[in-house]
């Protein structure tokens, strides 16, 4: 069941069409490439194509040409962009001041050999964070860990330790879900492919042993999303075997 | 005569001992500011580059801006640009000004971002020096409107347009709600504008921007079509304004 309207006429870019990369230097300075395909699209050949590259409250914009002349940026510094984390992109295909199609909260990727369907799915940033070790942050585009800035060794400890993991990612895992399906009410038929939602619905239902996201006819009450929640997280603890990384380690500390 | 003092950066100490007195403040604390901190070799450092900065009484925050562009204004902005040891800093130097005393001799510091900068994109834009240094830096004079209260307080007008990326970033948007709201003889808001119960004012402009900016690319439009596009609930702010002359026509990068 649709229980949106689009009543303002503009097109839908499918996001497969459109790919970033975004490269930071030695320094932390950040530049970015662009590749749009607009093929068979059948978009005005006149119409005026933007990127919109944007963290925060910082945005820059770029006009890359027509649709039938593309000028894409290659390599493009963003000076501007609030430092800390991965900018989202947005493209917008302009005809006479109004907007024909757009995409937007398109997730980059970065340069460091990822696949190309490669997406990050949760980008994560250092600040300050008190006596709080991480958290998780719903207030941008999409979730960011942040983790204690002030905290000595606290990247390697995030990326590497095996109690870190087991503790804190399936907590991770749950508090996305929940956030998507409880408090966004979320369902495939009204949402794009390309948006960090679907893709963390897409990761869930992959979990070997995991199921499908029922329609949302089947949902009936919160409790069913607890359910399907909680039957994903017990998937994710499978596949990374958490109860034995974490067993390992409890092993090693208590001899 | 005024005093230079070298601008100088807390430490992580210095921003710690900051906290924990604006904490002390908000439980009713009457001590002065810890102004030793400012010259303390373990509680503050010197900003890597050498920069004098004066004592002085800003009737405004744009007048406070205009003086910290005279004073750091050469500075490659990324190296001042969410610098939270500097901007607290700066929040001490001017301490009794982003947080005067008051009558009962308290003072009211409000919540710590105020006066410490954080990197939360939400909470950012409210450091009442860099929040509004950072607009200033992106319009200058032309960002009056939301920039013409005193040091200590925030107004409606830039807490609800510097929060918002499609806004901040827009010089159009910026221009429109300037020539709707702002006064330029007075020097502040038009009476009423801020209020949200009256037709046409800032809320409804949010609201409305952000439907055009759902058909309409307004990075390329002008300040003029774009003041066109707004429904008749705001003509009676338009009265006297249509003169733009303040913000170039085209986007910006």
């Amino acid at each position: 069941m649709i229980r949106k309207f689009n009543y303002t006429g503009r097109k839908t870019i499918p996001h497969n069409r459109l790919f970033f990369t975004v490269y930071a230097d030695a320094a932390g300075r950040l530049s970015f490439k662009a590749t749009l395909d607009f093929d068979t699209l059948n978009f005005p050949p006149g119409a005026e194509v933007f990127i919109e590259v944007y963290r925060g409250t910082s945005l820059m914009r770029f006009p890359c040409g027509t649709v039938e002349a593309l000028e894409l940026p290659d390599r493009e510094p963003l000076p501007h962009i609030q430092p800390g984390g991965l900018p989202l992109f947005r493209v917008k295909v302009v005809q006479k001041g109004r907007i024909f199609a757009a995409a937007d909260k398109l997730i980059p990727q970065t340069e460091s050999g990822e696949r190309g369907d490669h997406v990050c799915m949760l980008p994560v940033e250092f600040v300050e964070l008190e006596q709080l070790v991480w958290r998780l942050d719903f207030s941008g585009e999409q979730p960011v860990l942040q983790l204690n800035a002030a905290i000595a060794g606290i990247r390697e400890v995030a990326r590497t330790t095996s109690p870190f993991f087991a503790l804190v990612y399936p907590e991770i895992f749950r508090q996305i879900l929940r956030s998507i399906l409880i408090d966004g009410n979320f369902s495939h038929d009204e949402s794009d492919a390309g948006d960090w939602q679907s893709v963390w619905i897409r990761f869930a239902e992959s979990l070997p042993g995991g199921s499908s996201l029922p329609t949302s006819d089947i949902w009936t009450s919160v409790q069913d999303k607890e359910f399907w929640i909680e039957s994903s997280v017990a998937a994710f603890c499978r596949k990374w075997r958490v109860k034995e990384r974490f067993s390992s380690f409890a092993d090693k500390e208590s001899r | 005569m005024t005093t230079a003092f070298p601008l100088r950066m807390l430490t992580d100490d210095g921003i710690r001992a900051f906290r924990v007195y604006l904490q002390g403040l908000r439980q009713g604390s009457r001590m002065a500011p810890p102004r030793e901190m400012l010259l303390s070799p373990h509680q503050s450092e010197e900003f890597p580059i050498p920069v004098a900065v004066e004592q002085r009484t800003f009737a405004s925050r744009i007048e406070f801006c205009r003086y910290m562009t005279e004073v750091i204004g050469k500075i490659p902005y990324n190296l001042i640009d969410g610098d939270i040891h500097l901007w607290s800093w700066l929040s001490l130097f001017y301490f009794d000004q982003v947080c005067p005393v008051r009558t009962d001799e308290t003072r009211r510091p409000g919540m710590d971002y105020r006066h410490i900068p954080f990197r939360d994109y939400r909470y950012r834009h409210r450091h009442l020096m860099e929040g509004a240094y950072h607009v200033y830096h992106l319009y200058g004079d032309e960002a009056a409107l939301l920039l013409c209260s005193p040091l200590y307080q925030e107004n409606a007008f830039h807490h609800e347009l510097a929060g918002r990326q499609v806004m901040i970033a827009n010089p159009a948007i910026i221009s429109v709600a300037t020539e709707l709201y702002y006064d330029v003889e007075k020097e502040r808001p038009k009476t009423g504008s801020g209020q949200w119960s009256n037709p046409g004012t800032l809320r409804r402009f949010i609201d409305v921007v952000n439907q055009l900016d759902m058909t309409h690319d307004l990075f390329t439009m002008t300040p003029r079509r774009l003041m066109e596009l707004l429904p008749p609930e705001f003509d009676a702010w338009k009265q006297g304004s249509l003169s733009f002359s303040v913000f170039p026509t085209e986007g910006r990068r």
